[in-house]
C-alpha cells in the first residue's frame, strides 16, 4: 500500500513539473499589440482623418487611413515596429496638424517568452 | 515620471527631521575637508517641468562647489509650432540637458541659511515623436540664485530662481528652482 501511494505521489509530481514546462513553451511570433490613439472630437472637428504610418511620417508608409469620430480608437498592429500617427484639426481660422509616434516594443514574461507591449499615441489638441 | 516624482516626495519628506535637530551651525558650515555631493533638482513653472541630477565637489569651507549635471523633461510635452499661413504643427517633444557649472554660497549669520549663486553651462537637445524634424538645440548658460537651508551635516535644501531657456517653442524661461543635496561623505 505504501509503495502504491509513493508511486502515485511520484507520478503526480512528475505531471506537475511537466505542466510547468508546458507553460513555458514560447510562441515564435509575429506578435501583435494594441495601438490606442487619443483624438479630440468637438463641434469644430466632429470627424477627423487619422493616418497611421510605419516609421516616421516622412516615410509615408501608410498602414491605416480613415475618418474617425471617436475620442479613442484601437488597432491591432505588428509589434517591434515604430508607428506614427497624424490628424488634422480646424481651430477657428487655424489649421493644426497633430503628430505623435512610438515604438511598439516586445517584452519578456517570467518564462522568457516574448509578448507585445500596448502603446498609446496622444493626438489630442493642447488646451 | 511617477517614480521620479515619488522619489522627490520621499526625499523632501525628511526635511523637517533635519530642521528640528539644528543646534550648532559650525558643525556643517565649517567642515574640514572637501566633500562630494549629489543633488536632485527641479526647474519648473506653470508650463513645464525639468527634473535633474547634479554631482559635485564642495570645498572645505562649504562655500564653493563645482559640478556636472544631467537634466531631462520626464514626459513628452505638447509643443504647438507655427508654420506660417495660420498653420501649426503639434509635436510631442522630449528634451535633455547635459552640463557643468560652479556655485558660490554665503552663509547668513545666526541662521541655518545661506544665499547661493550658480552658473550652469548646458548643452540641450531634443526630439519630436513621429517625425524626422528636430527641435532647437545648442549651448547656453543658466544662472540660478536663491537660498539654501543647511540640513546639518547631511546636505542642503535649496529654493530659488532659474532663468532656463529650454529651446522649446514659446515656453516661459522664468522658473522656480527646488533642489535637495546630500553629501556623499562626511568630509571631516
Amino acid at each position: 500500500m505504501k509503495k502504491a501511494l509513493l508511486l502515485i505521489a511520484i507520478i503526480s509530481l512528475s505531471v506537475i513539473w511537466s505542466c510547468d514546462e508546458d507553460v513555458c513553451i514560447c510562441d515564435s511570433g509575429p506578435f501583435y499589440g494594441e495601438l490606442r490613439v487619443k483624438i479630440t472630437i468637438d463641434d469644430e472637428n466632429p470627424e477627423v482623418l487619422l493616418t497611421i504610418m510605419e516609421g516616421n511620417i516622412e516615410s509615408q508608409d501608410t498602414v491605416i487611413s480613415e475618418y474617425v469620430n471617436e475620442t479613442n480608437v484601437y488597432y491591432e498592429l505588428e509589434a517591434d515596429r515604430y508607428y506614427s500617427a497624424v490628424v488634422g484639426y480646424d481651430q477657428g481660422t487655424r489649421q493644426i496638424t497633430a503628430i505623435d509616434g512610438r515604438r511598439m516594443t516586445l517584452s519578456d514574461d517570467d518564462c522568457g517568452c516574448e509578448y507585445a507591449d500596448n502603446i498609446t499615441l496622444n493626438l489630442r489638441l493642447a488646451n | 515620471m511617477k517614480l521620479l516624482l515619488s522619489m522627490n516626495l520621499m526625499l523632501f519628506s525628511f526635511i523637517p527631521l533635519f530642521a528640528q535637530g539644528y543646534e550648532d551651525d559650525r558643525i556643517s558650515w565649517n567642515e574640514s575637508r572637501p566633500a562630494g555631493y549629489l543633488t536632485i533638482r527641479n526647474d519648473l513653472n506653470h508650463q513645464d517641468y525639468i527634473l535633474g541630477t547634479e554631482l559635485g565637489m564642495v570645498n572645505a569651507r562649504r562655500n564653493l562647489a563645482a559640478f556636472i549635471t544631467f537634466d531631462a523633461r520626464p514626459y513628452r510635452k505638447r509643443i504647438l509650432q507655427y508654420q506660417g499661413n495660420n498653420m501649426f504643427f503639434q509635436f510631442r517633444e522630449e528634451r535633455y540637458f547635459i552640463g557643468a557649472g560652479a556655485e558660490y554660497m554665503r552663509k547668513i549669520k545666526e541662521l541655518p541659511l545661506a544665499a547661493f549663486i550658480q552658473l550652469n553651462g548646458l548643452y540641450t537637445w531634443g526630439q519630436y515623436a513621429g517625425t524626422d524634424r528636430k527641435p532647437d538645440q545648442g549651448w547656453e548658460i543658466v544662472p540660478r540664485i536663491g537660498v539654501a537651508l543647511d540640513l546639518q551635516s547631511y546636505g542642503w535644501l535649496k529654493v530659488g530662481y532659474t532663468y532656463l531657456d529650454a529651446r522649446s517653442y514659446r515656453l516661459d524661461k522664468h522658473r522656480l528652482y527646488i533642489a535637495i543635496t546630500g553629501f556623499l561623505s562626511k568630509g571631516r
